[in-house]
């Protein structure tokens, strides 16, 4: 009763001036694809690297949150996806591609996203935290309310076993390395004081634009450099920083990280249902 | 269900505007919103609204909470199961503590006698078990103010590893495992599946009724009694000399400041965990002084047992630690000059809000006969 209620008001508003003709569709579904790499292989997790500072490396987790996704349109003009609908977690061991449906018809030029969770979203009650928002998900600080944006662990025998170097907070993080090293890189900028902020954004130009329309689904490819995490506007060295979670050093691992996304390829597939991942 | 339907206008005007170069799609975003926002939020408030009212009712002395107690109100069941949980050694990783262990009602939810507590595999944790009353009036959580909503707080000790050391997802698994929850969520929610929001909704309603406001001091500010000529001279004292800080009807301003203790070896920097700025460093939450009589030790790290001691501390072992309070340092000597018989009327005037109401509230405790029926 409630709902129908409220469907009814929401459609004298939404449809006053349309007909009650069958709406035809006007939007479809875009794929983005995060394909994570090191330098120019695909990232095979527990594989070894070298770093661009000579250390060895494994990663064993890889989980990044991408939210606030934003489209240029043909007309330059920006198109933002359903923002209760536009957060979702990367993760390298459970999937790497998103799903955006209802994304209205248009050819898009330019392709914008957050990583990480919003400041706004970030200070919402629980009922706003639900599917990869829920604290159980685990990419979550319990102790300081806040999402952790990346996360990004593995072994290195550059990080020594005993005497970690830790710069995170004393606040009851368990440090126990075993030539483990651990980035847990987040802080939305403070819900009374104004504290660390490691929300990022990226632009990425599509060369020959996306097209969604009733034949086309653009499946956009990322290239996401994990290589990167290391260097760019700062060198992140495992011998010197293999624990990076709550601290001011954190902001200089989200400005290398974001520079990881960079636009590779797309290629148009015709819409299907339900549509899986088929590369 | 006006309020309701006012909720989804708003968030209609501001997906409208959101999207207002982009007429064509307005008609599924309003249609998918529907259906995202009618979901599980509906169905708690439907539940709410179905029942007669809230239990929670603010007192007519205290200020509005902080919490949206009208957004998410204390049923019957809810509380019920809130407390269940509250009591339930389930939490903890090992299931060998609750939330119960370390926040005991007749010391208005301190740990009695622990400066620190025990967690899991008797870990000592650094800080002192703050008392739970009148939450909903509190902005900021834990003694740096590190949680900031009053739903997301008990996530905080059930993952600690000193504490219950244990995951949210492995504690809502399990319980969705328990035969018995899923009776209490399936009456206090309509429905048998236990997910994180009405898990942590549950045990707020519980923290929601832990209502301190029936002492002496609440009577005296009534009107409903009066105060001895001791009981006044304390009042009066401490509104001089401990005030801003302790100011208010819960005696204190929210604020975090250092109140020179002398270092320790665990080194706790406080509120500068949380904000990371060298300015916080050793400073941590003021604390209400309702039941105070009842909630030692004192101070973050539980370092004094006694409520003398405190004074003393103010009158003289303060130290000029990085970042003390300038309210400490106007005048050559650090601290605020407290005669003896001042200290004493202090502690004479502290007995008026002790409230026993709340500290004996059998409805607060739980009672096995009624609950394993």
């Amino acid at each position: 009763m409630r709902i129908l209620l409220i469907s009814v008001s929401l459609y004298l508003i939404s449809c006053g001036n349309d007909h009650a003709d069958a709406p035809k569709a006007t939007t479809g579904q875009i794929k983005i694809n995060f394909d994570n790499v090191v330098g120019s292989s695909q990232l095979v997790l527990d594989k070894e690297y070298t770093n661009s500072h000579g250390e060895k490396y494994k990663v064993d987790i890889l989980k990044y949150y991408i939210s606030n996704i934003c489209l240029k349109k043909a007309d330059g003009l920006w198109y933002t996806h359903l923002q209760d609908s536009s957060y979702f977690l990367i993760d390298e061991s459970h999937g790497t591609y998103v799903n955006l449906n209802n994304v209205p018809f248009d050819t898009y030029s330019e392709l914008k996203f957050t990583v990480g969770v919003d400041s706004l979203r970030s200070t919402m009650d629980a009922s706003k935290r639900k599917g990869v928002l829920d604290p159980a998900e685990g990419m979550y600080w319990s102790w300081n309310s806040g999402y952790i944006f990346l996360m990004m662990e593995g072994t290195s025998p550059s990080v020594s076993v005993s005497g970690v170097h830790t710069t995170s907070g004393s606040h009851h993080q368990r440090v126990e390395s075993e030539g483990r090293y651990r980035f847990h890189i987040g802080g939305f900028g403070g819900y009374s004081s104004k504290t660390i902020n490691n929300l990022r954004s990226t632009t990425l130009a599509m060369p020959n634009g996306a097209t969604v329309s009733g034949t086309n689904t653009p499946s956009i490819h990322l290239i996401v450099d994990v290589a990167k995490v290391f260097y760019g506007t700062h060198d992140v060295k495992l011998a010197t920083n293999s624990v990076v979670m709550f601290n001011e050093f954190s902001a200089n691992v989200a400005n290398n990280y974001i520079k990881m996304f960079t636009f590779d390829h797309l290629h148009n597939e015709t819409p299907v249902k339900n549509s899986s991942h088929s590369h | 269900m006006t309020i309701c339907i006012m909720k989804h206008l708003s968030k209609i005007v501001r997906t409208v505007i959101d999207n207002y170069l982009n007429t064509r799609s307005l008609r599924l975003l309003v249609f998918s919103l529907t259906v995202v926002s009618c979901g599980n939020d509906e169905k708690i408030e439907a539940k709410k609204s179905a029942e007669s009212g809230n239990l929670f009712v603010a007192p007519s002395h205290f200020p509005k909470p902080v919490y949206d107690t009208d957004k998410f109100p204390v049923t019957k069941e809810g509380f019920a199961l809130g407390k269940m949980l509250f009591f339930d050694d389930i939490l903890s990783a090992d299931s060998t503590i609750s939330c119960g262990a370390c926040h005991q009602q007749p010391f208005a939810f301190t740990h009695h006698l622990h400066d620190v507590s025990h967690g899991i595999k008797d870990r000592l944790g650094t800080r002192n078990a703050p008392s739970l009353q009148n939450m909903v009036w509190q902005k900021e959580f834990m003694w740096d103010g590190g949680v900031h909503n009053l739903d997301l707080q008990p996530i905080a000790p059930i993952e600690n590893p000193v504490e219950m050391d244990n995951k949210l997802s492995k504690v809502i698994q399990k319980l969705n495992n328990t035969l018995r929850y899923k009776a209490m969520f399936k009456s206090a929610f309509d429905t048998e599946e236990i997910t994180t929001e009405r898990f942590l909704n549950a045990l707020t309603q519980y923290v929601t009724m832990l209502v301190s406001s029936k002492s002496k001091y609440d009577n005296y500010l009534q009107g409903k009694a009066s105060l001895s000529s001791d009981e006044l001279k304390g009042l009066q004292i401490l509104q001089t000399k401990c005030s801003p800080c302790h100011s208010g009807v819960f005696f204190t301003d929210n604020s975090f400041r250092n109140n020179g203790l002398p270092a320790t070896q665990a080194d706790d920097k406080g509120r500068y965990d949380i904000t990371q700025k060298e300015e916080d460093k050793y400073k941590f939450k003021v604390p209400s002084l309702r039941n105070i009589m009842k909630t030692g030790p004192y101070m973050h790290d539980g370092r004094f047992s006694t409520i003398l001691k405190v004074l003393n501390h103010y009158d003289n072992d303060m130290k000029a630690t990085q970042n003390i309070d300038t309210l400490f340092t106007k005048t050559s000597k650090t601290g605020i000059e407290l005669s003896e018989e001042e200290k004493a009327k202090i502690i004479i005037f502290f007995q008026t809000l002790t409230d026993n109401s709340f500290l004996s509230d059998t409805s607060l405790a739980l009672n096995f006969n009624k609950t394993f029926r």
